[in-house]
């Protein structure tokens, strides 16, 4: 779906930007979830290199993502951070998640 | 954040690895596959006859390992655990052959690929056994292999290859029969 | 699959044992398999008949040059190999998943409503391993989290496994480890930790050589 591609790449983008953050996991099918594939934007691939943007109508945007932390004061700090852009992200576009999930997978 | 060990993983057990391993840690699996994994291609080598699906056989063998590490009760045994993965995923591939082919007992299979084992002067009693191996008849190869390279049981080639066990015990009799003539007539 | 008919072998005109029929000949009426248990067996008990055969102890002998053979066959091959690069490594470890060995998600607080924050238990582990590892001497081994750790403020305890090389004193490991992990627990998570207890599992010299 164009729209969730667009903002899940936006997200992707954001969510890599926040300091703490190293690595953004794919969150996607399990045949795409190895160890070490990054989001990569560059490549152009998306779907199974970005957190999971799931439109649902009815219940509402849902958003999922898989990180590692690495040279960080705190772990859970850096998972509440990227919460908090995500949130603030939709907000400014007028929407907001029924669900945002973040999994810190490795702390480094 | 934490320090390296002082020790360097290079040179941790096999129980400390493969424990490690079980809980996720991927650097000490990596330990593993480098440890284990020439070992494990020239097992699979053996089995099958040849080298082409080696390679496959070893990574599918890994990626079973690595799922399966934390049922493994003592990780001191995980070397002996992971050649008889790699020793059952290579039988497993000799199954699908089986089953695409006719096998005559007292004709020898074509091995996969010739090896520089098979040429005419045999340099060495190494070659010569290489090359002895080579030439028996697929069934007893197989067997000979099973048992004496990857250990297994009389018991468990029967159930590995489909077969009785008598008739695993007559293939290994004719086998050793077979390779001792040959390297005795090398000397 | 290509074939080819191969002819029986004509005796070997060299040794004593004739193996061109079901069984060689000159063995004075045992048989190769029986002289391969013997083998098995040490020759244990000593069997007469066969020690006393000039062809069995020649067969014996061939057998034995067998086993030796056999017995250094996969090293051989080993050595053998050509060098590789080291992409082999890599195409294997990209194959594996990390979801494998995630285990249970563990709790982080937030206000919203909509937020579920978690850290995985496998990250827990490599926090604890590192924590371990920093500690002089040490390498860390298993690592349990008991108790409900998905579930917010329940008590945890920690189980891990350690070990100590070169001699340093126990006691005094096992604390540092105790304490180093604490530390890194406490700050990265947010896990009620009722218990760390670190079991000094071995003693050990690193590995002589590397690949073995």
């Amino acid at each position: 779906m164009p729209g969730t591609d667009a903002l899940s790449a936006d997200l992707t983008t954001l969510v890599r930007s926040v300091s703490g953050v190293t690595t953004v996991y794919d969150a996607g099918s399990s045949i795409g979830r190895a160890l070490g594939k990054v989001a990569d934007l560059v490549s152009g691939r998306r779907g199974d290199t970005a957190p999971i943007l799931v439109k649902d109508p009815s219940a509402g945007i849902t958003v999922s993502v898989s990180i590692g932390v690495a040279d960080a004061a705190s772990a859970a700090e850096v998972c509440r951070r990227v919460h908090d852009a995500i949130a603030e992200h939709l907000a400014a576009r007028g929407e907001a998640a029924s669900e945002i999930a973040v999994q810190v997978s490795s702390i480094g | 954040m934490a320090e390296h060990p002082v020790v360097s993983l290079d040179e941790a057990e096999d129980a400390t690895l493969a424990d490690r391993a079980a809980d996720g840690d991927m650097r000490s699996f990596e330990v593993l596959v480098r440890r284990y994994g020439p070992l494990m291609r020239a097992t699979a080598t053996r089995i099958l006859g040849g080298s082409a699906e080696s390679d496959d056989v070893v990574q599918d063998a890994f990626v079973v390992a690595w799922q399966q590490l934390d049922r493994l009760d003592d990780g001191a045994a995980v070397r002996g655990w992971i050649m008889r993965i790699v020793s059952n995923k290579s039988v497993d591939r000799l199954r699908a052959r089986r089953e695409h082919a006719d096998i005559d007992d007292h004709d020898p299979v074509a091995p996969v690929d010739h090896s520089p084992d098979r040429v005419a002067e045999t340099r060495s009693q190494e070659e010569a056994l290489s090359s002895a191996l080579s030439e028996l008849p697929e069934p007893q190869r197989q067997c000979w292999v099973l048992k004496e390279i990857a250990g297994y049981s009389y018991e468990e080639i029967a159930e590995q290859l489909d077969l009785p066990t008598s008739t695993v015990r007559g293939l290994l009799a004719r086998a050793r029969k077979a390779l001792t003539r040959e390297m005795e007539a090398w000397r | 699959m290509k074939r080819s008919k191969k002819p029986i072998t004509p005796a070997s005109a060299t040794g004593a044992a004739d193996y061109s029929g079901d069984e060689p000949e000159g063995l004075d009426g045992h048989t190769i398999e029986e002289l391969n248990d013997y083998l098995d067996d040490d020759r244990t008990p000593a069997r007469e008949s066969i020690d006393n055969s000039p062809g069995c102890q020649i067969a014996l002998a061939a057998l034995e040059r067998l086993r030796g053979l056999t017995l250094t066959l996969l090293d051989r091959d080993v050595l053998a190999e050509p060098a590789r690069d080291d992409t082999w490594v890599s195409s294997i470890l990209e194959n594996l998943s990390r979801e494998v060995h995630a285990g249970r998600d563990i709790p982080i607080r937030h206000d919203d409503t909509a937020a579920r924050l978690t850290i995985t238990e496998g990250a827990v582990r490599g926090l604890i391993r590192s924590a371990g590892d920093g500690v002089h001497g040490v390498v860390m081994g298993r690592c349990r989290l008991e108790g409900a750790v998905t579930e917010l403020g329940e008590p945890v305890t920690v189980n891990v496994d350690a070990a100590v090389i070169w001699g340093h004193p126990l006691p005094d490991a096992a604390d540092r480890v105790r304490r180093a992990v604490q530390a890194e627990l406490r700050r990265h998570t947010e896990l009620n930790l009722a218990a760390i207890d670190v079991t000094i599992h071995d003693v050990h010299a690193p590995r002589a050589g590397g690949t073995g």
